[in-house]
């Protein structure tokens, strides 16, 4: 006990506020200028969904935390406020306001938190007439392998590109099949063969028209990396196949095993519903006489065989689709206004803060209304002794 | 009796003043009536706005200045320069309105002979682009291939005068094709060839004889006119049995396409043929009489849409952000002089004029709000303004609690520097221009984005007291600690206004995000800039409570708060990346800099110890003793 | 400043079991996809994949920068003229007659606002190319007089034994014109060569690699 004390009182300093305060403030900064660079994506990830920020040391693969991240200065500022309350917050009616404004405050840390880990954003693109129960991943890739054998359903096995490391081997769980990875470009481009620099240039064939060479990966906001990889696939084993599939191709390839039909690709990522939404009709207008876009709106089909659904609905800017703990958004548009995408969101902690602003609010405006009361009281005083 | 009267009659002499400047123009009684021709509405970037504003806004990206000014120091008037432009070319060619500032650029357009021979070597004729045309679109299209963010300022300048040009050509062709000796004749010819031309083209489709000479004639017409559609920018004719806004509007190619398919001539090309022969003729009272007939035949047809183009007609000569920022200049001499001596009379003259010029400021925001129909904030110019505004409430009511004259001063301040920075982001074209579909929202451009302007308001007040906090405190003789503990609060009581608008406004954003992209935060640079401020405030807010800084230590901290708050409010917009980059700004940078390293410098006088206030001679014990009890 | 320090560490690994994003492998089943194409590419009945049968060579025009390559167009090309002019040529190529001539014409005459034709219409419209020993037409539609977006197509389709090529030209009326002799020599200069399907996916337990080829 007297150990978790002496941890406390320092625990709990105004002190420890500040530094908090001020070291987050460092990360924002920092990270902001840092999305130049590398995008809003990886910031996030280096800045704020991580315990420290490296500096790798150079002609090594080691890196030296250098800062703390988000996750250590968010967990500290909670620690924190947790234990002032506890530590010194003597309850009085005149310190509600700062009880509720911080009680707002650990709420959203908290929801914060949940959604950093919990949050899985996708896209939908739909072409006017097209039905899709999936939606798919703006920055992850997969392989995917499906057997197509049943006459109802498919059986998909999905590898994360994370998991594509050159001379690796991927045991399928629940299966014979052993995927092992010939090589992976992160990024590659598509190009004809007859443009390679030479015969022996690494490539990767992807057709008789086309082959891959790798390109750095890109961090540009609106590029995304072009996955290729050359793989294996063992049977009990027995290699079944090889292939050079690409994410920029994505036209599954078709094979047999075992005189079952397979399809292997290397595609977006992706999550499957158990409902289908189909765009009916892709609106864009714009102001007259411009290019200026007005608003854009998806007119959508949304058929749920389980729960009975099949009705039309309208998605647009600001009035997105609820619909089975998914969230959908217009997000843009593509192939000369015939094409939607949608931005897909689940977050577990979508109400969140929503409920610690409200507190927030309310603590601040308690907080400072005593303030200005006392104050106006305060001058009235004065003003009434002076005359 | 003259020292009470004096400062009214000053206030009423500027109050007079004003009120002649805002009066409606009155156009020279015997020359042609660029006035109303100025008040005629056309359809430009998705508005419906009066020719006057199509004058400025595309003066403002020829050059700086946003003027034409053949005789230095004597602008001729924006819309005089438009009717040039659209009835008389060959004149405008002339006119010298393009401005190079870059050094490169200005080489290879042979600047260097030039600086010796004229006056205002920098700007350019139309007619001096000629050789150059092929050049700069080449140049232009390379500069175009690089990545925005990493263009240098030749590439930058060079794409901005290439646009400039391309403008100005559409301008050329708004009313009629360019170079047409005499449109009126030519609409006629027109109208005569439409009937046998279409005659022609049918028999020839046919497989029947045709008239060759109508066959070619009419395909002669509607090259021209498809030529002259691809000029699209002023949609100058209303078509008012179009069924909806879409339609309402149409290019003067698209109109005289259209004479194909109905077999007349739209009335409203037919008027502004009259204007332009009227013009050209030099018939003053034609062209009035053509204005007046071509605003009773609006009136009757589409007369919704006119009473917007007046009023911007009006607010666009009244100018009531340029007073206003005279009035403040006023403010500021008189509330520092009432220091100085007459405090009481030159404190109440600098808060008449303040409350004039707040008038004034109030009325152009609400008139700009009336004429885009939305909440006052939406663009980054438009943002300045209401920075102001808000910064300027708030000392009003800072001046009448305590009634030291710093309320006084810091509106004035506040208030000049926004409607000056406002100023400068005007050149970036049309101010009152359409939002964006993301922006398509009343309800939260009305409550986040006006809440976190007010957050800046605050900071930067909070930040100027700390400013004045800083250069006071060197005359130490004057530097009571009362004055000292007074500023204090103030800075005090700012930083909490600052912190509930900044975290109201933060969050209202949040919020707003969740409801339309599917996520409360994005760490997006101008949501994180948000942030810093909040951040920032909490700061300063959890230092005071904790003891660790007092008066000065706030002050200072407030004025670092206006280096973030700078940052957050246009360093974001130099980044050019996330769901907030709404433009490019080149000098601004320069300033900005300029600013952050203008603070630092104050922040560092803050520091220094200064002589202290005590006595200059030893006090004896007695007198010390009857001070302490006083 | 210890104390801080030695809460940081626990708070660290806290952190830890909550741990980031994990991803693993997984199967999972889903229900058919609506499309019938993948299940008659499945069953073996239809070529797969967007590589076509045969290969083709051709001579590009000196004037004409190759584009990158899409999954639609195994050709991309861009001609650009003076006063910023600029005409965009696709090569595409699809199994079988790709849904028959007519439909594809009226398709790109839809493109420039003119209305469909009967068949006849559009035969009467063709001129006849020759690409080696492989037969093709080419077309030229225009936009017509009251278009406000003026635009024009060349159009040349080649039919081979199993595939149908689309070579199409867009760009405005005055430059297209420029490039008619260009287009028509380019489509001329196709050579296909006599290369069998790319996989027989009925055949069983053979392993296909697609560096065979």
């Amino acid at each position: 006990m007297i150990r978790i004390k002496t941890l406390f009182r320092p625990l709990a300093s105004l002190k420890l506020t500040i530094i908090c305060l001020a070291c987050a403030m460092v990360l924002v900064f920092v990270g902001t200028l840092d999305q130049v660079h590398i995008g809003i994506y990886e910031a996030q990830n280096r800045y704020f969904k991580s315990f420290a920020l490296f500096l790798p040391i150079p002609g090594t693969r080691f890196a030296v935390p250098w800062f703390p991240g988000g996750y250590v200065v968010g967990g500290v500022l909670l620690l924190n406020l947790i234990a002032a309350h506890l530590a010194r917050f003597k309850f009085s009616w005149k310190k509600l306001g700062i009880v509720v404004l911080h009680a707002g405050l650990i709420l959203m840390l908290v929801g914060q938190l949940i959604t950093s880990i919990f949050q899985v954003e996708s896209q939908m693109r739909l072409d006017e007439g097209e039905r899709k129960n999936f939606s798919e991943s703006p920055y992850f890739d997969e392989l995917a392998i499906t057997d197509k054998s049943q006459p109802d359903r498919d059986r998909i096995i999905s590898i994360p590109d994370s998991d594509l490391r050159k001379g690796r081997t991927i045991q399928v769980p629940g299966t014979d099949f052993k995927v092992v990875v010939n090589d992976f470009y992160p990024n590659s481009a598509l190009v004809n063969p007859g443009r390679l620099p030479s015969p022996a240039y690494p490539h990767l064939k992807l057709g008789p028209m086309a082959v891959a060479v790798q390109i750095p990966k890109t961090y540009k906001q609106d590029e995304r990396n072009v996955a290729t990889a050359a793989v294996t696939l063992l049977d009990k084993d027995q290699p079944a196949g090889s292939w050079s599939v690409s994410s920029g191709f994505p036209q599954p390839v078709n094979f047999q095993v075992g005189g079952k039909p397979f399809q292997i690709a290397l595609q977006p990522q992706r999550y499957y519903q158990p409902f289908s939404l189909q765009l009916l009709k892709f609106r864009h207008d714009r102001y007259a006489g411009t290019d200026i876009a007005k608003n854009f709106s998806s007119q959508v089909r949304l058929v749920d065989p389980a729960r009975k659904e099949d009705r039309e609905l309208s998605i647009y800017m600001n009035h997105p689709l609820r619909y089975a703990g998914l969230t959908f958004y217009q997000a843009g548009y593509d192939n000369n206004d015939r094409t939607t995408i949608l931005q897909v969101v689940q977050n577990p902690g979508r109400l969140v803060p929503y409920i610690s602003c409200g507190l927030l609010v309310a603590g601040l405006l308690l907080q400072f209304g005593m303030h200005l009361f006392r104050f106006a009281r305060k001058m009235q005083g004065a003003s009434a002794s002076a005359s | 009796m003259i020292k009470k009267a004096a400062p009214w009659i000053f206030v009423l002499l500027v109050a007079g003043w004003l009120a002649s400047k805002m009066m409606p123009e009155k156009p020279a009684p015997q020359g042609f009536n660029f006035v109303e021709f100025g008040k005629l509405p056309v359809l430009v970037g998705g508005r419906v706005m009066p020719m006057d504003s199509v004058a400025r806004i595309s003066l403002s990206l020829m050059n700086h200045h946003g003027a034409y000014e053949p005789v230095p120091h004597k602008p001729v008037p924006p819309v005089a320069w438009l009717v040039n432009v659209m009835m008389r070319p060959e004149e405008a060619d002339q006119a010298r309105v393009f401005e190079i500032v870059n050094p490169e650029l200005l080489d290879l357009l042979g600047g260097s002979d030039r600086q010796d021979k004229l006056f205002a070597f920098n700007l350019f004729s139309f007619n001096e682009f000629k050789p150059f045309l092929s050049e700069i679109e080449k140049q232009a299209q390379a500069a175009e291939q690089t990545d925005a963010q990493t263009r240098n300022a030749f590439q930058r300048e060079i794409i901005k005068l290439r646009n400039a040009l391309l403008l100005y050509l559409r301008l050329k062709n708004s009313l009629q094709p360019e170079g047409s000796p005499d449109f009126k004749e030519e609409i006629d010819a027109f109208a005569q060839a439409v009937p046998t031309g279409m005659q022609a083209i049918q028999d020839r489709d046919a497989g029947k004889p045709f008239d060759q000479a109508a066959f070619e004639r009419i395909l002669q017409f509607t090259q021209r006119y498809q030529n002259l559609a691809q000029a699209r920018y002023v949609y100058a004719f209303p078509d008012p049995a179009a069924p909806d806004a879409t339609g309402r509007w149409q290019h003067v190619g698209e109109a005289l396409l259209g004479t194909i398919r109905t077999r007349r001539v739209e009335p409203a090309v037919g008027f502004y043929a009259t204007l332009i022969s009227a013009y050209r003729q030099g018939d003053a009272a034609g062209f009035n009489a053509a204005v007046s007939n071509y605003q009773n035949y609006l009136r009757r047809t589409v007369p919704g849409e006119l009473n917007r183009p007046d009023l911007e007609a009006w607010f666009n000569h009244a100018a009531p952000f340029l007073q206003a920022m005279v009035l403040y200049v006023l403010v500021f001499i008189c509330a520092v002089l009432s220091w100085l001596f007459w405090p009481r009379t030159l404190a109440r003259v600098a808060g008449w004029l303040l409350l004039l010029a707040f008038v004034l400021h109030t009325g152009g925001l609400i008139t700009r709000m009336y004429l885009q129909g939305r909440p006052p904030v939406t663009n980054l110019y438009s943002s300045a303004i209401f920075v102001g505004w808000g910064a300027v409430l708030l000392c009003l009511f800072l001046e009448r609690i305590y009634r030291n004259g710093i309320g006084n001063v810091c509106a004035a301040t506040a208030g000049f520097v926004t409607l000056l920075i406002a100023y400068n982001l005007q050149l970036d074209g049309d101010t009152l221009e359409m939002l964006r579909a993301v922006l398509d929202t009343n309800v939260w451009l009305a409550t986040h984005v006006v809440v976190v302007a007010l957050g800046y308001s605050s900071t930067f007040l909070a930040g100027l007291l700390g400013v004045i906090y800083v250069i006071r405190r060197l005359f130490v003789r004057s530097f009571t600690p009362e004055l000292s503990r007074s500023l204090g609060r103030m800075i005090y009581g700012i930083v909490c206004f600052a912190t509930l608008f900044s975290l109201v406004g933060t969050i209202l954003g949040g919020i707003w995000a969740d409801q339309s992209w599917g996520r409360f935060w994005g760490w997006d640079p101008k949501e994180n800039g948000a942030l810093l401020i909040v951040l920032w405030n909490a700061i300063i807010l959890h230092a005071r409570w904790g003891g660790y800084v007092k008066e000065r230590g706030i002050a200072l901290m407030a004025v670092f708060g206006n280096i973030i708050t700078s940052l957050s409010w246009f360093g974001t917009n130099m980044l050019g990346v996330g769901l907030h980059s709404y433009g490019f700004m080149d000098q601004a940078f320069n300033v900005l800099i300029g600013f952050i390293a203008g603070q630092l410098v104050l922040i560092g006088i803050g520091l220094l110890p200064v002589a202290s206030r005590g006595p200059k001679r030893p006090v004896a014990p007695l007198e010390q003793a009857g001070q302490l009890t006083k | 400043m210890r104390a801080p320090l030695r809460r940081a560490g626990l708070v660290l690994s806290l952190m830890s079991v909550a741990g980031c994003e994990r991803r693993t492998v997984q199967v999972y089943d889903v229900p058919k996809p609506p499309s019938s194409q993948t299940e008659l590419m499945a069953a073996g009945l239809v070529a797969p994949g967007p590589a076509p049968a045969a290969a083709v060579k051709w001579t590009t025009p000196a004037n004409w920068q190759e584009q990158p390559l899409s999954e639609m167009r195994q050709g991309s090309f861009r001609a650009s003229g003076p006063d910023g002019a600029n005409a965009d040529i696709s090569v595409v190529s699809f199994p079988g007659t790709a849904g028959g001539l007519a439909s594809n014409l009226n398709r790109w005459r839809g493109q420039v606002e003119l209305p469909p034709a009967s068949d006849e219409e559009l035969r009467q419209a063709t001129q006849p190319v020759q690409a080696g020993p492989v037969e093709g037409i080419l077309v030229d539609y225009a936009s017509p007089p009251q278009s406000a977006k003026p635009s024009r197509i060349l159009g040349a389709v080649l039919e081979t034994p199993d595939r149908t090529w689309f070579v199409k030209m867009t760009g405005p009326p005055a430059f297209v014109e420029t490039q008619k002799e260009t287009f028509a020599q380019f489509v001329q200069s196709f050579q296909f060569s006599q290369v069998s399907s790319e996989g027989e996916p009925g055949a069983p337990g053979r392993p296909k690699s697609s560096n065979d080829q």
